[in-house]
């Protein structure tokens, strides 16, 4: 069954993220280390905000 | 903000002219002209957040004169400490004069601080935070000095005390003037700042790699105790050195292979997820307070988004 359920999220992105969410979750991960972690993996999702605290050298 | 930055420059020209004399005077003023042409100016972080707690009236470029005092006597005294920056002025001039010259903006900055309010109590309040986040900041310096960390764990107590308590210190100098109070939220945020911005800059730093003056020096900084373990799991290097990064560059001149670790063993993205993380920590502290949208983007604009 699991390795079922692995094979199912390897072969679906959506899946995946849903997955490394909940496996997360499970680690006691905040919320928002979680949206960082998620928007860094996805590079689509990279921004100004990659450059942040610039400022500060 | 260039308004305010000028205003900042006056009283602290001025309070240079009242209270030096002669040389110490001179070289003053040639260290703070080059000061002020850095991009980062923590006495703006003091007037803003003075300005966003309700705070009104001219005395608050007193305060950030002071907070730019403070800061600069600290920028002195840790490069003549780390003997590095050698283009600053202060490290052109014999070293006695600029320990001399730092010791004299230290004094200055409570000077001035004593002049920021009318009201007794809110200097006073003022008067011991700040004097206990110096104190933080210098305990935390002690650390860096003795090469005090050993792990991730130790590197960001390092850093909240060394580096962040001087962000908690410009910010809260507003606070405090303005409504006589300690802001827990506002120190939070502000220590989110600091963690942020000393984890970018002591990246950057080891990415010149080379003429990396923490690898030379022997720094153990987050990015750097990162990358040693990694060159130590692959093998690259020996174990029992006490500078694997250092010793590896000596060995290899060209980067390609340890840009590709960097990339490969995701250090590099796990260096952007915590940069983020302090980001979106910032911004949730800083968005509990329920500012209005124009303090919230020129927050964002001024304080923590890059420079164009």
């Amino acid at each position: 069954m699991i390795k079922n359920f692995i094979q199912e999220l390897l072969a679906d992105n959506s899946k995946r993220e849903m997955f490394l969410q909940g496996k997360l979750n499970l680690a006691g991960v905040s919320s928002i280390q979680q949206r960082a972690i998620m928007e860094t993996l996805q590079p689509e999702q990279r921004s100004a905000k990659d450059n942040v605290f610039r400022y500060w050298q | 903000m260039e308004v305010e930055l000028v205003r900042i420059k006056e009283e602290l020209l001025a309070s240079i002219d009242e209270y030096f004399q002669d040389s110490l005077r001179t070289y003053a003023r040639t260290f703070l002209e080059d000061k002020l042409e850095e991009g980062t100016h923590f006495g703006l972080l003091t007037v803003f957040h003075y300005r966003m707690f309700g705070g009104e009236g001219e005395r608050i470029y007193q305060a950030a004169a002071a907070i730019e005092l403070f800061v600069l006597s600290c920028d002195m005294f840790d490069d003549i400490q780390d003997q590095d920056a050698p283009s600053k002025p202060w490290m052109q001039v014999p070293q006695p004069l600029a320990i001399n010259v730092a010791l004299g903006f230290m004094v200055l900055g409570h000077q001035c601080m004593g002049n920021s309010s009318l009201d007794h109590e809110r200097i006073q309040l003022l008067s011991d935070q700040v004097d206990r986040l110096l104190l933080k900041s210098i305990n935390g310096q002690m650390m860096d000095l003795q090469n005090d960390v050993a792990d991730p764990d130790g590197y960001t107590n390092m850093i909240t005390m060394k580096s962040a308590s001087i962000l908690v210190m410009a910010c809260m100098a507003g606070v405090i003037l303005a409504t006589g109070a300690w802001n827990e939220t506002v120190a939070n945020y502000a220590t989110e700042m600091g963690l942020g911005a000393q984890l970018y800059n002591d990246y950057r730093n080891m990415l010149r790699w080379h003429e990396s003056s923490d690898i030379l020096s022997d720094r153990r900084t987050l990015p750097i105790l990162l990358m040693s373990e990694e060159l130590e799991k692959a093998q690259l290097v020996s174990s029992e050195g006490s500078n694997p990064l250092a010793l590896y560059l000596s060995e290899h001149e060209n980067t390609e292979e340890i840009v590709t670790l960097l990339d490969q063993t995701g250090v590099r993205t796990y260096i952007e997820v915590l940069l983020k993380g302090h980001y979106y920590q910032c911004l949730e502290l800083f968005d509990s307070l329920s500012p209005p949208i124009p303090i919230r983007e020129h927050f964002i604009k001024y304080f923590v988004q890059p420079k164009s």
